[in-house]
């Protein structure tokens, strides 16, 4: 990997006035998060930071692949611009785009824009968006084309990618919404000399194709040499026996040259286009359209598991089609989640929402993609309850009671250390319904009547309201 | 003169020139015929307002010249090697190896290829449960006929089955492992792939199980796995296996340390290189997925490198998933998710496959359309590659 710039080659550039304009206390947490992309270089006032001095830490600082910025306002997306070879180095900085394709004919074309414009999930405290729409154009008709870009870009707020190879056809979409910033699909060995022209008279990045590496560079180095300051490289997305390789293969090669071994040839941000499949495979049954369906999705988790900087999907226009994106968004959060950060959460006693000492209180683990999700479904269901979180070296429930870091003694002990019944006056306690083999062993550990809830917290709504007797439990508690 | 007479003009006395430079200039009209990119397209009509704009904010661009580049070279740092693992019936009746590989996962520009794609197990327990819905509609006429679900694993294209013994688990059925040795026995009658033997966690119990199976495995002359051995039960574990000459699955749960340990002290009491695989546990897509890509990849990576404690093949549960709320909720609960017999397999596969970017040799799997997609990646990474280039650009144009 190219070496990182260390924190004190660039704190020695800084005049160490802890003047604090940019909002932090001292110069060193300055260049902490700098380092972190958390602060920019541009917040450090001019009267501190002299242009070369600037510079010089500019050139410290800029990762091996470029970032490429589209779109204006809020939904601005930055694609690349990445330093870390594998995750577990750093970090990955920013999350691959995801783009749902379009094209000028389309006839529901701006019901399925405005759906994609406000597509959202929320999952994990996180609300998912998609990143781009990038607009086709089939019509072969440059007047169409930019008077339908046009109506998009005027609809939607989420940035756009302008798709043809034929440059009358660009240039007339970019004379409508340049202001809006639209990324440009594609140069290739036969118009990039139009193409760059265009993308550099208007200052707008551009993408270079081309299924061979060679050319592919060439057409980036033949760019960057007339001016064009902002490219991205889509090498080509062939998928199935003999082409999957292929494609992963070119991707990992302009990977190892740009990050693991700091080549400007290849500095460039990356695109997938897994929508490419759907103009080789024709589907005649449901059967065959969904097997499509399915290679397209996992075209696109091998790019992001490779941290491909943008991937263009076709699936995904409907509610129907949900399932794809949900997927990819998912996985997305995943990869692109700070490796720094450890899977443990504190053990302990809590509150959620505002229990009292009739509540029940649900005993979960300490693994934090399980504490995080069940305080979230509690708060969800509008249930005041204690949350009891128990030491299982973080692991999840399943996880801990399989492998024994989840045992009837460890949830003793925590009822013990945390004082579990003082707070209520009732010796119920709810465990996960994947811990349910342990209940007897956890009654006669802990001295409580165990009730097993149900096997994922999204039923505990449902399990307050139908099941939860704490009186009937307590009677039984009390006979025995 | 007509203003076409004047651009005729114009372009005449402009030909041959690059760039142009105007100074004290001053515009004043209605409209301006721009032309933007002479002789290519036609030009572009726009308000005087905007052309003068785009004027000011044009970038000076140098002429456009072919700048011919070689792809830069990428040196091959991998000096190490996976350990090869061989699962195999009845001497050689049926094979299956895993490992042996050289360079990191599917590549191929180091001018080496690994030599076998990872492999999918497919589960049978030996009691049917609550399974989700995708799972029950394959399987729930054989929930009680573990022989039957054995044979349809194995039609669905499995390279080996998993034979999961929870019911002998004393907090769950408590059923004596006779029983369930008698089911194995029976199961290796059905089909011609190698059975794993899959324990129940329960740490006394898992040894015995081992103990049994495993001598009906060397009975006929077959090697499997013990899934497995972890902190608690390896001292037991691996005596039994080098008694019935089996594979065993060393399982940590995503501690690199732990692995390391583990890995040190099963080679330490005899368990052979070629026997071992790992199995670092593999957290489900949306639930800490990270924690096991990482960790899988670490291991993949070290091992490449020569790191001699953790060059061994892996094993991943991606039966995990199905643990997953988006995988197993059900159309009524969750319709804002789609269709579940789509999500809920593409959630094991998602998986797997991310599983295997990082460096997997041996997925155990749940739900056939998962495996069998899986199994297709792989298959389609291994083939020879096609020198055709696919007509892929015509997806720009294609109107669907």
């Amino acid at each position: 990997m190219v070496k990182r710039a260390s924190p004190l080659q660039i704190y020695k550039l800084l005049d160490r006035s802890n003047c604090q304009s940019c909002g932090r206390k001292t110069c060193m947490e300055f260049v902490t998060d700098l380092l972190e992309r958390r602060v920019k270089l541009e917040d450090c006032p001019e009267n501190h930071l002299p242009a070369k001095k600037r510079q010089q830490i500019q050139d410290l600082i800029a990762p091996p692949q470029s970032p490429l910025e589209f779109g204006k306002g809020d939904r601005m997306v930055t694609i690349g611009g990445e330093e870390a070879f594998h995750r577990h180095d750093l970090t990955f900085f920013n999350q691959t785009a995801i783009a749902v394709e379009v094209y000028d004919e389309m006839p529901d074309l701006m019901d399925v824009v405005k759906y994609l414009d406000g597509f959202a999930v929320f999952r994990i405290g996180e609300n998912l968006t998609l990143d781009a729409i990038a607009i086709r154009c089939t019509s072969n008709n440059p007047e169409m084309y930019a008077k339908t870009v046009k109506l998009v870009a005027d609809a939607v707020k989420i940035p756009l990618i302008l798709c043809s190879f034929n440059i009358e056809i660009l240039s007339a979409a970019v004379a409508q919404i340049k202001d809006k910033k639209p990324l440009l699909y594609a140069a290739t060995k036969e118009n990039w000399k139009e193409i760059g022209k265009l993308a550099g008279e208007n200052n707008l990045p551009v993408v270079c194709f081309s299924t061979n590496t060679d050319e592919l560079v060439s057409i980036a180095q033949s760019l960057e040499t007339m001016g064009v300051k902002n490219i991205a490289l889509d090498p080509g997305t062939m998928i199935g026996p003999g082409y999957s390789s292929a494609t992963l293969n070119k991707l990992m090669q302009i990977r190892y040259s740009a990050i693991r071994d700091g080549s400007a040839l290849t500095k460039y941000p990356t695109i997938g286009v897994p929508a490419s499949i759907w103009a080789i495979e024709k589907p005649k049954s449901d059967d065959d359209f969904f097997a499509v369906q399915y290679k397209e999705a996992l075209a696109a988790v091998m790019m992001l598991s490779v941290d491909v900087s943008m991937v263009i999907i076709h699936s995904g226009r409907t509610k129907e089609d949900v399932w794809m994106p949900l997927a990819l968004m998912t996985y997305r959060q995943n990869i692109f989640t700070d490796p720094r950060i450890y899977p443990r959460v504190d053990a302990g006693f809590f509150k959620v929402g505002n229990p009292n000492r009739k509540s029940p209180i649900f005993m979960t683990s300490n693994y934090r993609m399980t504490k995080i999700p069940v305080e979230q479904d509690i708060k969800d269901s509008h249930i005041d309850a204690w949350l009891l979180v128990v030491d299982t070296e973080g692991l999840g429930i399943e996880a801990g009671v399989a492998g024994g870091q989840l045992s009837s003694d460890k949830i003793a002990e925590a009822v013990k250390e945390f004082k579990v019944f003082d707070a209520v006056d009732h010796r119920v306690l709810v465990i996960p319904g994947m811990a349910a083999r342990l209940s007897g062993a956890i009654e006669d550990d802990a001295n409580c009547y165990v009730v097993v809830g149900p096997g994922d917290s999204s039923g505990l709504q449902k399990y307050m309201e139908k099941e939860w007797d704490l009186d009937k439990y307590m009677k039984e508690y009390n006979e025995r | 003169m007509s203003f076409e007479k004047i651009t005729e003009k114009l372009l005449k006395m402009l030909e041959g020139s690059e760039e142009i430079t105007m100074k004290d200039f001053e515009l004043i009209g209605e409209h301006l015929e721009f032309s933007v990119l002479p002789g290519i397209g036609k030009s572009v009509t726009m308000g005087t307002q905007q052309a003068i704009q785009q004027i000011a904010t044009q970038q000076k661009l140098k002429p456009a010249e072919w700048i011919e580049t070689k792809f830069p070279e990428i040196k091959n740092e991998y000096k190490g090697k996976i350990e090869e693992v061989t699962f195999y019936r009845k001497k050689n009746q049926s094979k299956v190896i895993i490992g042996g590989e050289t360079v990191p996962p599917y590549l191929t520009f180091f001018g080496q290829k690994n030599p076998h794609r990872p492999v999918v197990s497919l589960d049978v327990f030996d009691y049917g449960r609550s399974f989700p819905k995708p799972i029950k509609a394959i399987y729930k006429d054989v929930y009680d006929d573990q022989v039957a679900w054995a044979k349809r694993a194995e039609k669905f294209g499995a390279d080996m089955l998993t034979f999961h013994c929870l019911a002998t688990d004393p907090l769950l059925l408590n059923r004596p492992i006779k029983e369930d040795a008698k089911i194995y026995e029976k199961i290796l009658d059905a089909v011609k792939i190698p059975v794993i033997i899959g324990g129940s966690g329960n740490k006394t119990m898992d040894p015995q199980l081992y103990d049994q199976l495993g001598a009906i495995a060397a009975n006929e002359n077959s090697r499997t796995m013990f899934s497995s051995a972890d902190k608690e039960t390896w001292e037991k574990v691996i005596p039994l296996s080098l008694k019935y000459n089996q594979n065993v699955l060393l399982w940590t749960q995503l501690d690199i340390n732990d692995q390391i340990k583990l890995n040190k002290d099963a080679l330490g009491a005899g368990l052979p290189r070629d026997h071992t695989v790992i199995d670092p546990t593999c957290a489900t897509l949306g639930y800490g997925l990270e924690y096991s890509y990482s960790i899988y990849q670490r291991y993949r990576i070290s091992g490449l490198l020569g790191d001699q404690t953790l060059n061994f093949p892996t094993s991943a549960g991606t039966t995990n998933a199905w643990g997953a709320r988006e995988a197993w909720m059900s159309n009524d609960k969750a319709p804002q998710w789609g269709d579940i017999f789509k999500r809920g397999p593409l959630w094991e596969v998602t998986t797997a496959l991310a599983m295997s970017l990082c460096g997997l040799d041996l997925a155990m799997m749940f739900h056939p359309l998962a495996a069998q997609t899986f199994k297709g990646i792989c298959m389609d990474f291994f083939a020879e590659t096609k020198k055709i280039i696919l007509p892929i650009e015509e997806w720009v144009t294609m109107k669907i």
